[in-house]
């Protein structure tokens, strides 16, 4: 399912929360634009279950039918996620089948795909929280990262800022 | 300063510490947290075990931004 959060990137197009009602709203808007139809479930206003999982803007979990973390990962990657619910698939079956398993522990770190960073990242932002979204996060990256990774970034949003916002809002 | 939980600007820090110290965090093994939530479909106030209690569950966390 899907746990609704706070905005990752408020704007003037979509502002942060400041009330349940909102926060509701754009849940909904963002099942409409989506065409999500997996359960989305709205966390409180205060972000309590979005806390108490690690307060990242898009992590991943699974979960055991025991009510035992599975997996976690500090972003969505819809390919290791598969591979994880075919490893548990097999897990279950060669417990069902040969009952000879026995428990261990692993850790996994890797890479996830991006597709056309920054451009369609900006894009992004611009659609949903609007060119203020794009400009703090813009200036975020300088912040952290310098000038370097920012420039290309202040670029491309200046080759498309006109085109994207003349375009109606996301939603 | 702490930032308030919904804020308005984005962080400068890019929310950096946060993914630091999600490596430490919640474990794999331990028991997922429980809490009420509300079911967008319908309005209705649900615990999120109630998914779980049939089989696994993929839970993925986000916003429209």
């Amino acid at each position: 399912m899907f746990v609704y959060v706070r905005e990752a990137h408020p704007g003037e197009r979509l502002p942060h929360h400041a009330s349940i009602d909102q926060k509701m709203q754009h849940a909904r808007w963002f099942c409409e634009r989506w065409l999500v139809r997996r359960p989305i479930l709205v966390d409180d206003l205060d972000g309590p279950l979005h806390q108490a999982y690690g307060t990242l803007p898009n992590m991943t979990y699974i979960v055991s039918a025991v009510g035992r973390v599975a997996y976690r990962a500090d972003w969505t990657d819809a390919h290791s996620i598969k591979w994880v619910l075919d490893y548990l698939r097999h897990e279950s079956v060669e417990k069902a089948t040969t009952r000879r398993v026995t428990p261990f522990y692993s850790e996994l770190a890797g890479h996830r795909s991006v597709m056309d960073y920054p451009r369609a990242f900006i894009e992004g932002l611009a659609r949903g929280g609007g060119a203020r979204a794009v400009e703090e996060f813009i200036n975020a990256v300088e912040q952290r990262r310098g000038k370097s990774e920012a420039d290309p970034m202040r670029r491309v949003w200046s080759q498309i800022q006109q085109q994207v916002l003349a375009q109606p809002a996301d939603p | 300063m702490t930032e308030a939980y919904n804020y308005e600007h984005f962080p400068q820090d890019l929310d950096a510490p946060l993914f630091a110290a999600f490596q430490n965090g919640l474990r794999v093994g331990t028991p997922a947290p429980d809490g009420e939530v509300t079911r967008l479909e319908d309005g209705a106030r649900v615990f999120l075990s109630e998914y779980w209690r049939a089989s696994p569950v993929v839970i993925e966390f986000g916003s429209i931004t």
